[in-house]
């Protein structure tokens, strides 16, 4: 795969503390290659995406082939942080102890404004619905770890 | 259309919810032992093995084969996940048409109850959880998505959504199975379900309750498989495998949610499943009309109605009214997962299922015997089939 070097410009997100208390490292693939850059990107407080040098389509998870050419030249850009939810759902009860403190939780399916959709939490709210307008913040756990999640931005998307 | 390759042997031990006090080997081989006395057949008869699940919830093929005394010039076996059972059948199907074996033993023995719960830290495919891409369910851990219940949820509720379907039809599913189970005594879950019970119970991960999720237990399944010309000889009448096709993949598929909704990196789009005009049907020579019974993958009630719409039974989005009026129930007019299935049969992964097909196509369901039962199909969400066939063309 081909990609462009690094390009950090761009939106910058909120980073906010994981409110669970717990360490993220063994819910994360460590960085290799290119990923490298979706993880710098959080580190600078961006949401990295990759971006297909043919189609100009944005896509997740981060992959060596386009979905939609087959192309194989990427570059990255910083995503705007807006989103709109696809579907959710919603857990009763912690199936692993990092997300003891903060049952029950919502899981949203995202549509980026980019493009891809993406699965994080709903973090600072209960109510979550098809077609409500989302932030992607990034939160920071307790080992320094970082990933994307969001808040809803108050309306439709 | 002419099937060349038949279901000729089955045996199984009656699934558990509790661990038995018994070796992983010693549950398969009573499973191969039951199965070689249904055929006929004798041990050393059996050339080609195909394994399920492998350790440590089950055994390896090469373990399975020596513990067995098995002597195979075939053997292979599939990922740790149940998505696989008419796969395995298809390979044992291509491996005989192609003479790499003449008696195949298909061998599903898995021992769930001994671990943590799938998703869980004590689970042996935990670490499936980071796969590139995410888990084998869409669990993306850092995001709280955990357990084969979340990406099912997650498709559901944006199918609700899409196709303006009403949430309380679906208790329709759990229900139906679960009248058939009470006539089966392989079935684990024997008590009665109300409409109350199902209203009530508790949301695992909302939107799905826990009732429509399927029960984990312990099985050892056998199935034996040979040519057609050799299993006309064989002791019992043989189930033919008329036609097939393969699980489906890629960046159009979302394995446990319907194509189409717009799950993860699928696509939304206007889905118009391909219904009969899916290669198991025309390669059969057979449309959904002729299909006696449908057995399907219930790992989460849903995949019930995503399979009826994949494959033509129910149009599509309109599966959850399709089935109203006890229409997939034994005396309506298409009987679905009659054993039972995942959710009252017990999780076998598909080999329930595929028992239940032989009892209905030999006559011998007892009580849940469907009259005239000569075709019978095993279909999934994720795209794979087999039809089955009691009459050889
Ligand atoms: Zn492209």
């Amino acid at each position: 795969m081909t990609t462009s070097p690094t390009d950090l410009s761009g939106a910058v997100l909120p980073v906010r503390p994981y409110p669970g208390q717990a360490a993220l490292a063994r819910l994360v693939i460590p960085p290799s290659g290119s990923t490298r850059t979706y993880h710098d990107g959080l580190a600078a407080g961006r949401l990295m995406l990759q971006r297909c040098s043919a189609c100009g389509r944005c896509r997740v998870p981060m992959a060596p082939v386009c979905p939609y050419c087959d192309g194989e030249a990427a570059d990255w850009i910083a995503a705007s942080g807006r989103g709109q939810v696809v579907s959710f759902v919603r857990y009763a009860r912690a199936h692993l102890p990092e997300f003891e403190a903060i049952v029950p939780y919502t899981v949203l399916c995202v549509q980026l404004a980019e493009g891809p959709r993406m699965f994080g939490r709903l973090a600072g709210s209960d109510t979550a619905w098809i077609g409500q307008g989302v932030a992607v913040i990034i939160e920071q756990w307790v080992d320094g770890g970082r990933a994307p999640a969001f808040v809803s931005s108050g309306g439709a998307g | 259309m002419s099937s060349s390759v038949a279901i000729v042997g089955i045996g199984c031990v009656p699934f558990a919810r509790k661990t038995l006090d018994e070796s992983v080997a010693s549950l398969a081989n009573r499973a191969v032992a039951a199965a070689l006395a249904d055929s006929g057949l004798k041990r050393r008869q059996i050339d080609g093995l195909l394994v399920h699940i492998g350790s440590p919830r089950g055994l390896d093929y090469d373990e399975m084969a020596t513990l067995l005394s098995l002597r195979t010039r075939f053997s292979s076996q599939t990922w740790s996940h149940g998505r696989f059972c008419g796969t395995v059948l298809q390979h044992a199907a291509m491996a005989l048409d192609h003479g790499l074996a003449d008696y195949v033993v298909c061998v599903a023995t898995f021992v769930n109850t001994r671990f943590g719960n799938h998703g869980t830290v004590g689970f042996p495919g935990f670490a499936e959880n980071l796969r590139e891409g995410g888990g084998p369910h869409a669990e993306t851990l850092h995001a709280g998505l955990i357990l084969p219940a979340g990406g099912t949820a997650m498709a559901l509720q944006r199918y609700l959504h899409k196709y303006n379907v009403d949430r309380a039809r679906l208790a329709a599913v759990a229900l139906g199975q679960r009248r058939s189970a009470l006539l089966n005594p392989l079935a684990v879950m024997q008590q009665p379900m109300t409409i109350a019970d199902y209203e009530t119970s508790p949301e695992i991960v909302a939107p799905l309750r826990r009732l429509d999720c399927s029960v984990p237990v312990d099985t050892s399944v056998a199935v034996i498989l040979t040519r057609a010309d050799r299993a006309k000889d064989l002791a019992r009448p043989p189930v033919y495998l008329r036609s097939y096709q393969g699980i489906a993949a890629g960046p159009d598929e979302f394995v446990f949610g319907q194509r189409g909704l717009g799950i993860n990196q699928s696509e939304e789009t206007d889905y118009r499943p391909l219904g009969a005009g899916e290669h198991v049907f025309r390669s059969g020579g057979v449309t959904p009309m002729d299909i006696d019974t449908l057995h399907c993958y219930d790992g989460f009630s849903p995949h019930v109605l995503w399979t009826l719409e994949r494959f033509g039974f129910a149009p599509i989005g309109e599966a959850a009214d399709w089935i109203m009026g006890g229409r997939i129930e034994l005396d309506g007019e298409l009987p679905v997962n009659t054993s039972g299935g995942h959710l009252s049969e017990g999780h076998s992964n598909g080999w329930g299922q595929t028992m239940e097909i032989v009892h209905q196509l030999r006559g011998d369901a007892g009580p849940r015997q469907i009259a005239d039962c000569r075709l019978a199909m095993w279909a999934t969400t994720f795209g794979d089939a087999i039809i089955y066939d009691n009459q050889p063309d």
